[in-house]
């Protein structure tokens, strides 16, 4: 009985999501992978639901903008900024601007130099998500990736 | 000789509650421990990510552990059961991944043979079960709309007969998900997190007009119905907070008063304008579907603003920005009504705004006449009122 509930709770989280409500329609991940002369990438992945949309970094309207911050620390360091892949943009008449922007998911990178063995890299990233009838407050997500 | 037989006896009993059930009063908060004997899967993982979210669904934390070792284990504080989600990575295969509802308990976690993971010991816990039973019903339901709604003849019928017999087919059933599922849950359920997890499904619905808003005073009712150790916990906190908040912004309850400056700093409060209807718009120069109503919201205030009827805008712009809310002010030609900021945050924390554009109608009285109007419905109500 009991193996049989679990099976049907396994079918309604790849069914229907739409049950359990989110605070917000973007989930994010990380990732890191080292790479040689003690760098690393880091990457932070958002997945966006279906209508919604988040903003790129440096694509018209500022509020909108996706954001970094990493905290100071001595054993790593930042390797120039954070990248992201071609975002889409278009027209926004109402507010007579350009907008750049990611649906669906969008994975954002950063290189870093490691200093120490054992590294946590802290940070935290800010962004404002739309879909066609409202925008969500920007919110601020902490994370805390380790890397091996 | 007798003293072996005791230290047995003694083992043997101390086994015994180690796997046994849970008893009536689960512990609601404490330590989450999750092990796994690596050794166990045909590979080993590199990373685990655990992710949590709280009874209200509203996901919140997430832990990445990289994996050393072949005894894995993962420690946490709960303040109260929650819906977990184990991620395990691997070297050459794509990451498996395992959801439950979690008890402040320790779960022993396995894998199939395809490194899908899965627990293999822990204590039974009622409240999962029981919340798992609710979620199995609520499938149950929603597939049986789905089968009925399939069933619909569209031959010789006009489009629109046929959608609206599928609107009243799918609200029915959710209905009797309401009524049957979570109403159910809740009245039968007072004393544990079973009855809360019911209660939070039913406020949150329907969809689009949550209860929280519509009808907060049944869930005001039904939350104290919950046991005081039930309605002590942070997702009971969180609705009892939120409905009373909504409780206080809803149509026919007089509208909350704040002062906020204007753009040169001059003062200006709600209770201003009694006398008047006013709506109250929050906004902000980056939302674009807030900036979309202007042109609606200008036609509107040129109608009736000679009869009695003022807007106050209210931005969201942080204090940085302020110079983006001044231009979208004029490039959207609405400096003809009130612009207030709200650099300091109060009327977010007041009326609770949240996703925007929201906005309150208030008659010359000071009460909340209507919530969210737009376009057509806003006017519609302007018309109402005006014809008195």
């Amino acid at each position: 009985m009991r193996i049989s509930l679990i099976f049907i709770c396994l079918l309604i989280a790849s069914v229907s999501k739409a049950q359990f409500k989110i605070t917000t329609p973007v989930k994010w991940s990380y990732k890191a992978v080292k790479s040689a002369n003690n760098e690393a990438v880091l990457f932070l992945k958002g997945t966006i639901e279906d209508g919604w949309h988040i903003y790129a970094q440096d694509g018209g309207i500022k509020s909108l903008q996706t954001s970094f911050a990493f905290s100071n620390a001595k054993n790593y360091a930042l390797i120039g900024r954070t990248t992201a892949p071609k975002s889409l943009t278009k027209y926004e008449k109402v507010l007579k601007a350009n907008v750049s922007y990611y649906e669906k998911s969008v994975i954002f990178q950063q290189k870093i130099k490691i200093n120490a063995a054992q590294v946590k890299v802290k940070g935290k990233l800010e962004f404002t998500v739309c879909n066609a009838t409202e925008c969500r407050p920007a919110e601020e997500v902490e994370f805390s990736i380790p890397i091996t | 000789m007798k003293r072996q037989n005791f230290k047995e006896i003694l083992l043997f009993l101390i086994c015994f509650n180690c796997f046994g059930f849970a008893s009536a009063q689960e512990l609601l908060k404490g330590s989450l421990t999750l092990k796994s004997d690596l050794n166990l899967a045909s590979q080993k993982p590199w990373k685990l990510v655990v992710k949590r979210s709280d009874l209200g669904g509203y996901s919140g934390n997430s832990d990445t552990i990289l994996v050393k070792g072949i005894a894995l284990k993962y420690k946490t504080e709960l303040k109260e059961p929650c819906y977990l989600s184990v991620d395990f990575y691997w070297k050459d295969r794509k990451f498996t991944t395992y959801s439950f509802w979690a008890m402040p308990a320790t779960y022993e976690i396995g894998f199939t043979n395809n490194l899908m993971p899965m627990i293999t010991d822990s204590v039974i816990s009622q409240v999962t079960v029981g919340i798992e039973h609710l979620i199995a019903q609520h499938i149950k339901y929603a597939k049986e709309a789905e089968r009925v709604v399939g069933d619909v003849n569209y031959e010789n019928q006009k489009i629109a007969d046929v959608e609206t017999k599928i609107w009243k087919i799918r609200d029915s059933f959710e209905n009797l998900i309401d009524s049957n599922i979570y109403l159910s849950a809740v009245n039968k359920n007072p004393n544990s997190v079973i009855g809360l997890y019911a209660l939070l499904k039913f406020a949150e619905r329907p969809y689009g007009k949550a209860r929280t808003i519509n009808e907060p005073k049944k869930i005001d009712s039904l939350l104290n119905t919950l046991d005081p150790t039930i309605k002590a916990l942070p997702s009971a906190r969180k609705l009892f907070s939120t409905i009373n908040l909504e409780a206080e912004l809803k149509v026919g309850n007089a509208m909350k008063d704040i002062a906020l400056p204007n753009a040169v700093g001059k003062i200006y409060k709600i209770s201003d304008f009694r006398g008047k209807y006013l709506l109250v718009d929050f906004w902000a120069s980056w939302c674009t579907p807030c900036r979309a109503e202007h042109p609606n919201l200008i036609k509107i205030f040129n109608k009736y603003s000679n009869s009695g009827f003022q807007i106050i805008g209210i931005t969201r712009d942080q204090p940085l920005r302020k110079v983006d809310w001044l231009d979208a002010i004029k490039k959207d030609k609405i400096d003809i009504w009130l612009q207030l900021s709200d650099f300091n945050n109060t009327a977010q924390k007041v009326y609770n705004v949240e996703a925007i554009p929201v906005n309150y109608l208030v008659n010359p009285a000071g009460i909340i006449i209507g919530r969210n109007l737009r376009g057509e419905a806003l006017e519609k109500e302007l018309k109402k009122n005006f014809k008195k």
